[in-house]
């Protein structure tokens, strides 16, 4: 993985030291919170209900076991003991002081971590697809771009006072497993008829208040203009972009108003001019970069392991397990297994400090000692042999971290909701909790299939609802929570954006109305191998609302 | 019974603080029930005016007035988002209130 | 705008605001800041002036619009109305880097410490602090950072370079 060298040390070192300066004068009332307040944000430090919160930055949704344990450690000695990993690759944590934060981040600033830009109206934490680098039909690792743009994004001062948040995805290969979609700007790495790799861009996703599917903006764009090309998008967006309407503020809208031929003209004037100078990158700079994501030592390995074969034979539960969390790895011999946080014990995407620990320890045992984040707010180990897969599964069903739902209904997305976030007109978590108490029965959960159930507790979307295959959005009807049903959406590369169903659902019949649809799907299937979003778009939502709504 | 409260969040600690007048002296306490509460609206907008001088010395960020609801001298907040703030979070937390404790009472004096 | 931060000095502000269309013959004696409309109107006679010229860009106008002119302008005038409006720094930033502007770029508005950084990086080099802060204390965002990662408009090299050996 990436390693600072003493600039990127001196630049995070210096960013700590600022802002303990501004700390230090909002205390002594020099800074009103309305001028602190954008300061505090591009430090990742929010004020939400109970408490402040504060979101850590993991570049690309890649952590090295010692930075896993300092964000064990931090949760131990600043906060209540645990943090909880957000969809775009972050951690939070949900109970510091404001004037412990610097100490908080000279802390992380000792394992090259920080939480640069994870708020503010600036370009936020560049995401990478989970399987970066080991995916099976990736065209090109992601990763070398990510920390390309990370830090060319990283206090860049044109960029620093958008009218709005900025959000950048990168994807390795023709499976978007990124949610490139949904993004202000998404990168597919992809190969041209020549054989050249190169990007296409797409620009202008978003959920929120108007959900809307990134257009591309360029079929090809060749590796040396990345920056460049970046840069003129985001040139365009800082000066067209509206800042009359905080709702309406955002690069989609942007786009929606004027049309993608208009963006991409504009946008493309600017590049001319730049393409070929400054943020040109050579073939030397791609190269130092990619160095540092270089593969591991990989044994080499037969690419089915005999003794596995037995354990998967003999072992029902490891089967099951196996069968749901394994993912097929591009070296022979090796794995990739997803480490779900959906166990229905605590919320989704929360782990404990003691897990964190344990889960650092179990990537240097198995997993060359890193540990990556997802979108969906799991964790992963990239590089499992398949001989240790059986210890690793038992030393995982020891933790409480072995439950096999990757990507069934329990696979919960679900924002801190206003158990938590002041932004929030209902809560999320319970309503999360009691689908997976629900659908605890994982015969039951297996024969649903894949599908994606995402649960935002306000309109601002952080849990994506519109891109589930079922989505609920709590809303506020006069001081009571209020939820609706969104129905067909897909953060794939088949993006689609859910519909609502109709009048939304009490508390207590929301998950009623969950299982309502499913019936309708069981009862409506062509047979087990139909998923619920393939039956939802054979059929349209008439028999679901029929069903709900009677 | 309607009734309202001043509250907002500690500048320091970013925890949940309830206005308490006594004896003519603010303080910012941690608990619905100890806080000072007030039928009248008028007088609730008198008290929020007050509570700006702790804004300005950096004691207490937006405070605001909340609707609350006493039965037989039980105090809650009318919205489920002001039931939540009292309560604190509506889940148990991952691996129990360790560290902070439960939300107890961190008093602050007022200047 | 009376004291402007240069330099790292404060230094009075010498050049005075035209804000509406006054018959040429009645405009102030000395150096003027003209709104770009009336620059781009009456700049034959302007330039006849026995003094320097400035031109004052609202922050949605288009400095390319000036691309022509720059050599016979001493001052480019930006605004910001809000701190967090920023887009007088991609203006300053195509003034100084894309139409190689050499004269002054001064920032006016809610000019204040957390911002100025970034405004320097784009080429503003004067700074019409607001009259409530203290310029020179605010003059201190200036040492924040020793590098940047990006090219910037200061004059310092990026850290991609440094790392080449281009010294």
């Amino acid at each position: 993985m990436y390693q600072y060298d003493r600039f990127d040390h001196q630049m995070v070192r210096e960013r700590v030291a600022q802002f303990r300066g501004q700390v230090a004068r909002r205390l002594n009332g020099e800074l009103t919170e309305d001028e602190f307040k954008p300061l505090r944000l591009r430090n990742g430090v929010y004020l939400q209900l109970h408490a402040y919160m504060l979101r850590v930055a993991i570049p690309y949704g890649l952590l090295a076991s010692r930075q896993l344990r300092k964000l064990a450690h931090i949760a131990r000695r600043y906060d209540k003991g645990y943090g909880h990993f957000s969809t775009r690759q972050n951690i939070q944590y949900n109970w510091p002081r404001l004037d412990e934060v610097p100490d908080i981040l000279a802390e992380l600033a000792e394992v090259e971590m920080h939480t640069i830009q994870t708020s503010g109206n600036c370009i936020r934490n560049t995401t990478a697809d989970h399987l970066a680098g080991v995916a099976v039909d990736e065209i090109e690792d992601p990763r070398p771009y990510c920390e390309l743009v990370r830090q060319w994004s990283t206090f860049h001062p044109e960029f620093n006072w958008l009218p709005r948040k900025f959000k950048i995805a990168i994807s390795g290969g023709a499976q978007d497993r990124a949610a490139l979609a949904y993004h202000d700007i998404g990168l597919r790495l992809v190969k041209n008829d020549a054989g050249e790799i190169g990007f296409e861009v797409m620009v202008g996703g978003g959920l929120g208040r108007t959900p809307m599917i990134a257009k591309t903006i360029r079929e090809f764009l060749p590796k040396q203009h990345l920056l460049s090309y970046l840069e003129a998008i985001l040139r365009v967006y800082n000066m067209l972009g509206r800042r009359d309407n905080i709702f309406k503020a955002r690069i989609k809208i942007l786009v929606h108003e004027h049309g993608i031929e208009k963006i991409r003209e504009l946008v493309e004037a600017d590049w001319e001019a730049t393409r070929d100078g400054a943020l040109a990158l050579r073939d030397e700079d791609i190269a130092g970069f990619k160095a540092f994501f270089a593969p591991p030592p990989y044994e080499t390995l037969p690419a089915n392991d005999s003794g596995l074969a037995q354990q998967l034979e003999s072992d029902p539960a490891f089967a099951r397990w196996h069968g749901n969390a394994v993912i097929a790895h591009r070296v022979p011999g090796y794995a990739a297994v997803d480490i779900s946080l959906k166990t229905g014990v605590q919320a989704p995407g929360d782990v404990t400090d003691d897990q964190m620990d344990a889960i650092a320890d179990l990537a240097d045992r198995y997993s060359f000692g890193q540990i990556r984040v997802n979108h969906r707010q799991n964790l992963l180990f990239a590089d499992v042999r398949q001989s240790d897969l059986h210890a690793l599964w038992q030393a995982l069903v020891d933790l409480d971290l072995a439950t096999p739902n990757n990507g069934k209904l329990t696979d919960i997305i679900s924002c801190p909701g206003m158990d938590f976030c002041s932004l929030a007109t209902a809560r999320s978590i319970p309503v999360a909790l009691d689908l997976q108490r629900r659908f605890e029965d994982l015969d039951h959960l297996y024969d649903l299939g894949d599908l994606t159930l995402n649960i935002s507790g306000c309109i601002n979307a952080c849990a994506h609802h519109h891109a589930g295959n079922i989505g609920i959005l709590g809303v506020n009807k006069k001081g009571e929570e209020l939820y609706q049903l969104l129905l067909g959406g897909s953060s794939r590369n088949d993006a689609s954006i859910g519909a609502i169903t109709g009048p939304g659902f009490a508390p207590d019949a929301i998950v009623g109305a969950v299982e309502d649809v499913l019936a309708v799907y069981l009862e409506r299937r062509e047979g087990p191998e139909e998923t619920f979003l393939e039956v939802y778009r054979r059929l349209g939502d008439q028999p679901f609302k029929e069903r709900l709504y009677g | 019974m309607a009734h309202r409260v001043i509250t907002g969040s500690l500048l320091r600690e970013g925890t949940i603080a309830y206005l308490r007048v006594e004896n003519g002296c603010r303080r910012w306490i941690a608990t619905l029930g100890e806080a000072t509460h007030v039928a009248d609206k008028d007088a609730a907008e008198t008290l929020l005016a007050e509570a700006i001088a702790d804004v300005e010395a950096n004691l207490i960020v937006a405070p605001y007035v909340a609707d609350i609801r006493v039965e037989d001298r039980a105090v809650d907040g009318i919205t489920m988002r002001e039931r939540i703030r009292a309560a604190g979070p509506t889940i148990p937390l991952p691996s129990g209130d360790r560290r902070r404790g439960a939300r107890g009472d961190e008093e602050r004096r007022a200047a | 705008m009376d004291k402007i931060l240069k330099d790292g000095v404060l230094i009075d502000n010498e050049w005075t605001d035209v804000t509406g269309y006054e018959a040429l013959s009645s405009l102030p004696s000395g150096d003027i800041v003209v709104p770009l409309d009336q620059w781009l109107e009456h700049r034959a006679d302007l330039v006849k002036r026995n003094s320097r010229l400035g031109v004052r860009l609202r922050n949605d106008e288009d400095p390319a619009r000036l691309a022509d002119d720059l050599g016979r302008i001493a001052l480019v005038v930006l605004e910001f109305p809000s701190f967090g409006d920023g887009r007088a720094l991609s203006q300053a930033n195509l003034l100084r880097r894309r139409l190689g502007f050499e004269g002054e770029i001064r920032a006016t508005g809610d000019v204040q410490r957390d911002q100025m950084n970034d405004m320097r990086r784009c080429g503003v080099d004067a700074f019409a602090v607001r009259p409530d802060r203290d310029a020179l204390a605010a003059a201190e965002a200036f040492d924040d950072f020793t590098y940047s990662y990006q090219p910037t408009a200061d004059g310092r090299l990026p850290i991609s370079r440094i790392r080449r050996g281009d010294a």
